[in-house]
This record gives structure tokens, C-alpha cells and sequence, in this order.
């Protein structure tokens, strides 16, 4: 119904850092960037002419920013940051890249032996004190099972707080366990696996019929029969 | 010195408020309005999922108050408390400043209709098509509407089998718009029977009238596909000039609303213009139930997509009259006749004025035509680049 061309410039916000070189993967089979896709000069906007796409290159808590603002119709970021951001997006496909696992962590000499998550934070004097990048998740999800906690929001090196008493707990992405190990702490629970998601904006999935189709056909093609993600 | 760009911005608004306040006078529609403070209960009872999001603040009893964060729980209350002697249905338009803890934002200008006690889809088809002539009368060139129905995901979820706890994960990630999780809970599913689901993801697209056989395909019951073909056949008599598909996939706030939902989108903006649809639990929760059906749109995106398309006409051009005083009333004559003849005219004393001090003027004033009444009146064009008169 709007399927006409000036409609089909699609804008892609991109995560600077860990996710990137996958993310130009992604969006070169995907037929979103060139062979040469990629970012030589590091400037932040890049436009290919040819496939009629632009790109923006944003910190990975931005994507979510972007996208549901309507400055880009499409982002990839990890499912952490749209989790904290929850701001309204469509998260159309889970990319399989760029795993981690969320998880909660507190230091060994706190630990009593034995003790399970659970009984560990309601042993806490006063409001369990939980130092991490994601404070509204980590509100989220204390508050579904019914513990109070005050969050304490940290930008960086989060695991030094529980050792210089600012926190009990931290709850942070945890890939090997060598940096809890390193800073004697413990992993307590996982709270969820990450991975890397594509993100449109609302509108955009509504009024562009180049993204949608772009969708089905990658969905299509990386489908693993009754399940849904990509090969 | 005043900044021109924000009058210029409001004039566009009150310009764009007139033209559609005219449509809703033309469709029938009373104007009301409800006052900006009002009783956090009120939001409550009516179930706001605005009630996160608005600014609460105590008054001296100590009782809790919100700044309306949106219209139609005010008129659920008014319909519920105040207009029960009224004769039904009630038909109101509004238009409205709302306050929203949101990214960006805190304040929007919202203009919304509802109709009250109708449960014929003839109403939910004026509501939508009273949208567009709003939109066509504002000067939006493209729009699209989409028509959904909040009944479509309960009958496939029930057609492929999935259980209550299923269904509500279902509707819960639908509603978050986690698509992903979506196909996880599909993905449970033999593979035909998740494929029949696959109507209800946002990709899919729309369907028109003929197209409706991949409701049933689907596992959507007849009764309800026959009540969107129905509204569809209506939307051609009162949406003549809107092109409305039926989007399987529109979720718009599932607690709220009880059947027809639409959105209207600006692609040339890429901007959300706004969308309603049917709530008939909600004046329940006012202890006297009654259908109602309505919409609203945001004023401010419907500007940029009228301005996006030419259709909001720049302020018309302030005249600049310089007169002494007692010159034997021929400058307040000529004032009269200007402002009489609908100009927009600023008369100020020449007192001495020199040329360059009167173009000056006329540029603080963004005003192109300047008389100078001494003892004859000379009249000046300036060009508004160079501010060279002729």
C-alpha cells in the first residue's frame, strides 16, 4: 500500500563495541551492506547510496534510543540493553550472537555455607543493596518475587562494589566467571542468557514494506523447523 | 525580542485546531473540555495504563492528584457521574493538553472524539472515519490506517491450542511488542499450527475485504471475521477516501480495549498520528456499564505530517503603520481599514523614525508592507531577504 521508493531508505543503528563486527555480518547477509560494509573511518553516519541504507554507529544503550524515537527504523543490540531501556520496539529476531549470561554474583566471605539465592537476600540487614548497569531490571526483578531492594546504579566495574561494602550484591553480565573469580565473588544465579536482537521502530515495521519483507525473508531462510531461530 | 518561529509554531496549531474543529462541529460532535487536575481514584478506577507515566501531586487534604495524562478517563467519569440523564449515544470532541513522564515530552496537545452508549459498528465506523476527514481537513497528504480487533488473538491462540497460561504469555509478549518471545511460545507448537499463528506477527502485513479467508485459515471463528468484514464494508461508506487494511498483528493495550482497534500512520514522517478503538469494559468500572468506542490524535505529529505536505499555510504577513500623532485621524483610518480587512496589523508612533530605523522595525516584525502616514501616506515593500525597500 506504501510500498514506493521513497519510503525504502532504511536507517540502521549500530553498537559500537563487543557486538560490531557481528552486527556488519549480520546486516551483509541480510543484503543491508555492501562486501566492503564496515566502518573505516570511524565517523558516526555512513550512507551506501547503492543499497539505500544509512548507517549510525551509537553506544549499544543508545540503539534502543534511536530506534523507538524513529531516528533509525533498525538496530541491533543485546537483549540487556533492551530490557533496562524498555522503551516500546518491536524485538523482531533473536541474531544468536554476542552471548552472555546475566547474573547475580555477591562476595564468598558473605556467603554462608549452603545458603541458597533466596535466603541469602532476605538475611540482608535493611534493603538488599544490588550495585549493576541495569537498575530498572534489576528493580523488575526483585520486586516479581517479592524482595525489596534498593538498586545502585554503576556505569563501570561494578564488581568492585560489593568489596568496599556499597552494595550486597551485583548483578552485571558474567561471560567466563573470571572476573567474579578475580574479585572473590560468587555467582549466585543466572538471570537470563543474552543475545544479540534486531530491534525496529513501531511505525516503521507498520509503513515500510522494505523492512518487512527483509524480515520474513531472513526469518524464512534461517528457520530451524518449529523453531525460531536463525541457522 | 520575540521568537518568531514560536508563534509561527502556535498560529500553525491554533490554524490546524480550527480547521479541525470544524469537522467535528460538521459530523455532530459537542465540544467539551474537563479540568487538568484531577483525582488520582479517578485514573485508577478507570484503569489508566497511563497511571505510571503521569505526574502526581498532593493537594492540601493530602489527597493524591495527577495531571491528566489522558482524556478518556475524565469522559468515562463525566458519562458515568454527570451524564446519566443524557440520551444516548452521546457524541463529544475535544481537544486537549496532556502531561506524560515520557522520553522527550512532558506535555501534548491531543484532539479526540468518543462515542458513548452505541454498540453498532456503525459507530466504530464514524470513529474512523471522522479520523480521516480530521487528518484530510488538516492537510496530511499520506496516511495509513490499520484496522485490527483485540478478539483476533484469543480465537487462533484457541484454534492452535495453546493453554490459558500460554495464551496470557501470548498476549503479554504481544503486547510488549517481544516478538521473540513470541516465536518462542509458537515455536512449541507443531510446525503446521504455528505457521497459522504467523497472521499475528507484525510482518505479515495487512489484509483487505477479499483477503479475509487467512482469518479462517488462520482458526478465527466466522462470527468474528463476519464483524470485520462487516466494518470493512462500512469503512467504504464513511472512510471513503482512507485505504484501511486489517492488520491481524495490532495490539494496542489488550486490558483496554473490548473489539474493532485501528492506528493511523504518517510514511512520510514515519510517525505515529493516532488510533482508538472500542472500550466497552471501561465505563463498567465506573459502576454503570455502557459501550463507547473513540480515538485521539497527537496534534503535534499531525502538524509535521501537514507541514511535511504543504498543507499548513505560514502566518499571514504583519503590516507595520508608522503615524504621528494628531494627524487629523487619516493613519487610524487607514489602520481601521487594514484590520477590518482581516490584516494583521501593528500601528506604532514614527516619532522621528529614520529610514533605516523603520526597515529595522520591519524586520523585528517579519513585516513585508509598512505604511508611513505624515502628511501623505507613502506605502513600502520590503523584500524580506535583503530588507531592500521599493
Amino acid at each position: 500500500m506504501t510500498d514506493d521508493s521513497e519510503n525504502q531508505r532504511v536507517t540502521v543503528a549500530l553498537p559500537k563495541g563487543r557486538l560490531e563486527t557481528d552486527a556488519w555480518a549480520f546486516l551483509r547477509e541480510m543484503g543491508l551492506a555492501g562486501e566492503s560494509g564496515g566502518w573505516p573511518d570511524r565517523s558516526l553516519v555512513e550512507e551506501d547510496d547503492v543499497l539505500g541504507v544509512r548507517y549510525l554507529l551509537v553506544r549499544p544503550s543508545d540503539v534502543v534510543t534511536y530506534v523507538s524515537e524513529g531516528a533509525a527504523d533498525l538496530g541491533l543490540v543485546g537483549k540487556d540493553v533492551i530490557m533496562e531501556a524498555n522503551l516500546p520496539v518491536y524485538e523482531v529476531l533473536d541474531l544468536g550472537f554476542g552471548e552472555c549470561r546475566l547474573g547475580i554474583a555477591a562476595p564468598r566471605a558473605s556467603l554462608a555455607e549452603g545458603q541458597d539465592p533466596e535466603e541469602f537476600y532476605r538475611t540482608r540487614a535493611g534493603l538488599l543493596r544490588v550495585a549493576t548497569k541495569y537498575p530498572s531490571v534489576a528493580d523488575r526483578y526483585f520486586a516479581d518475587r517479592g524482595i525489596p531492594i534498593r538498586s545502585i546504579p554503576l556505569k563501570g566495574s561494578v564488581e568492585l562494589a560489593p568489596l568496599v561494602g556499597l552494595a550486597d550484591v551485583i548483578l552485571d553480565l558474567v561471560s567466563s566467571g573470571k572476573t567474579l573469580e578475580s574479585n572473590d565473588l560468587v555467582l549466585l544465579e543466572e538471570v537470563m542468557t543474552i543475545t544479540a536482537r534486531l530491534i525496529v521502530n513501531p511505525v516503521s515495521m507498520k509503513v515500510k514494506g522494505r523492512i518487512t519483507s527483509l524480515i520474513s525473508r531472513v526469518r524464512n531462510n534461517g528457520r530451524i523447523e518449529g523453531g525460531a531461530n536463525l541457522a | 525580542m520575540l521568537d518568531l518561529s514560536v508563534a509561527n509554531e502556535t498560529e500553525k496549531r491554533r490554524d490546524l485546531e480550527v480547521r479541525m474543529r470544524r469537522v467535528f462541529r460538521s459530523y455532530g460532535y459537542r465540544e467539551i473540555d474537563a479540568p487538568v487536575l484531577m483525582d488520582y481514584d479517578t485514573l485508577r478506577t478507570a484503569g489508566s495504563t497511563a497511571e505510571d507515566v503521569a505526574y502526581k501531586l498532593v493537594d492540601e487534604g493530602g489527597r493524591i492528584l495527577v495531571l491528566r495524562p489522558d482524556m478518556t478517563a475524565p469522559i468515562a467519569d463525566m458519562a458515568a457521574r454527570r451524564w446519566t440523564e443524557v440520551p444516548r449515544p452521546i457524541r463529544v470532541s475535544y481537544f486537549a493538553r496532556l502531561f506524560r513522564r515520557e522520553l522527550g515530552e512532558r506535555e501534548f496537545f491531543q484532539a479526540g472524539a468518543e462515542i458513548i452508549g452505541s454498540e453498532d459498528d456503525r459507530a466504530d465506523a464514524e470513529a474512523v472515519g471522522l479520523c480521516a476527514q480530521l487528518l484530510e481537513d488538516a492537510g496530511v497528504g499520506r496516511y495509513q490506517i490499520n484496522l485490527g480487533h483485540t478478539g483476533v488473538i484469543g480465537e487462533i491462540a484457541d484454534s492452535v491450542g495453546l493453554d490459558q497460561s500460554q495464551k496470557a504469555l501470548l498476549r503479554d509478549a504481544l503486547s510488549r511488542r517481544d516478538i521473540v518471545a513470541v516465536e518462542g511460545i509458537l515455536g512449541g507448537l507443531s510446525s503446521a499450527r504455528s505457521r497459522r499463528a504467523e497472521l499475528l506477527l507484525p510482518y505479515s502485513g495487512v489484509l483487505d475485504r477479499e483477503g479475509l479467508d487467512g482469518l479462517a485459515e488462520a482458526g478465527v471463528g466466522e462470527a468474528l471475521i463476519g464483524e470485520i468484514s462487516h466494518l470493512l464494508m462500512l469503512l467504504g461508506d464513511y472512510a471513503p477516501a482512507a485505504a484501511v487494511g486489517f492488520d491481524p498483528s495490532l495490539v494496542r493495550n489488550l486490558d483496554y480495549y473490548t473489539g474493532p482497534v485501528f492506528e493511523v500512520y504518517c510514511p512520510d514522517t514515519g510517525d505515529y498520528l493516532g488510533g482508538g478503538g472500542r472500550y466497552d469494559g471501561l465505563m463498567g468500572s465506573f459502576g454503570v456499564p455502557e459501550a463507547a468506542t473513540g480515538f485521539a490524535v497527537d496534534m503535534g505529529a499531525v502538524a509535521s505530517a501537514a507541514s511535511s505536505n504543504g498543507g499548513l499555510a505560514d502566518a499571514d504577513q504583519t503590516i507595520l503603520v508608522l503615524a504621528n500623532d494628531g494627524d487629523g485621524g487619516s493613519g487610524m483610518s487607514l489602520v481601521r481599514d487594514l484590520r477590518g480587512e482581516g490584516h494583521r496589523v501593528v500601528l506604532e508612533s514614527i516619532a522621528g523614525a529614520g529610514d533605516a530605523r523603520i526597515r529595522a522595525r520591519a524586520n523585528e516584525l517579519g513585516a513585508q508592507r509598512v505604511f508611513v502616514v505624515g502628511d501623505e501616506i507613502r506605502e513600502f515593500h520590503l523584500d524580506a531577504e535583503s530588507g531592500e525597500s521599493s
